[in-house]
């Protein structure tokens, strides 16, 4: 029973949130664990199964972060749906003051499971940064365009070492 | 000159920390309806005294709301 609690607590993220007994009480969808019901180690295999797990095998992508945090945005009520745009500004096009970006930070936090401290969300200035932000903390990395190391840098590194030279 | 001092920004921060940990607790609560009296009680609270300039009374108020955070709390846990 020690190893499944063991291998249990090294596979949920690593922030573990305090108060674990509310979780319980959480309408999330169970996904079914892989746990045998019918081992000696029922009694801890039954309250396994009732703990949400976070799958550490969950696909993240950017349209999937975009499209989660848009959403959040929208049910937010404060926030115009019309107005909203990626790039539309919190404070100047949106009207929204500081209490509202730590109420839109609790909320990011609920839906992605995870802990924004003050520091970073004071940098969340437009729909975009908060994105930003998400994919720089799951790595993903699809919608930037890659540097090539190929043609561009050969040439650039021939003229400056045909400056070097006639220098 | 700016009246505002570094006092008054980590006052600030305070009260940004105590509006987080409302916010935070509120998600965890499943009613909706209870869930949107927290909010709007959080709301009204800290947009009445926004205009406070006066570090001792912020403290005071920053103090109030950390206890009612704690009931709020203590009431969820019983209430679980």
């Amino acid at each position: 029973m020690l190893s499944s609690t063991f291998r249990f607590l090294t596979r949920t993220s690593t922030f573990v949130r305090p108060m674990m007994t509310t979780l319980a009480r959480r309408s999330l969808s169970f996904k079914p664990t892989l746990v045998n019901l019918n081992d000696k180690h029922r009694q801890s295999a039954m309250i396994i199964n009732h703990i949400p797990v976070r799958q550490s095998h969950v696909h993240y992508t950017y349209p999937m972060i975009e499209s989660r945090v848009m959403l959040v945005l929208r049910l937010f009520d404060k926030i115009d749906g019309d107005a909203l745009q990626l790039d539309s500004k919190f404070a100047q096009d949106l009207g929204l003051d500081s209490l509202d970006i730590v109420e839109i930070t609790a909320a990011l936090e609920d839906e992605f499971w995870t802990e924004i401290p003050d520091v970073d969300s004071d940098h969340f200035l437009t729909p975009r940064h908060i994105i930003q932000y998400l994919c720089d903390k799951y790595d993903v990395y699809e919608h930037v365009e890659p540097v090539s190391a190929g043609k561009e840098y050969m040439e650039e590194a021939k003229a400056a070492a045909e400056r070097a030279h006639h220098h | 000159m700016n009246q505002f001092s570094l006092k008054h920004f980590i006052v600030r921060s305070q009260a940004l920390a105590l509006y987080r940990d409302i916010m935070r607790t509120m998600m965890k609560i499943e009613d909706q309806d209870y869930r949107k009296e927290i909010r709007e009680w959080a709301r009204s609270e800290f947009h009445r005294n926004r205009t406070l300039r006066d570090l001792g009374e912020i403290r005071t108020q920053v103090a109030l709301g950390r206890r009612s955070l704690n009931e709020l709390k203590l009431a969820m846990r019983m209430a679980s």
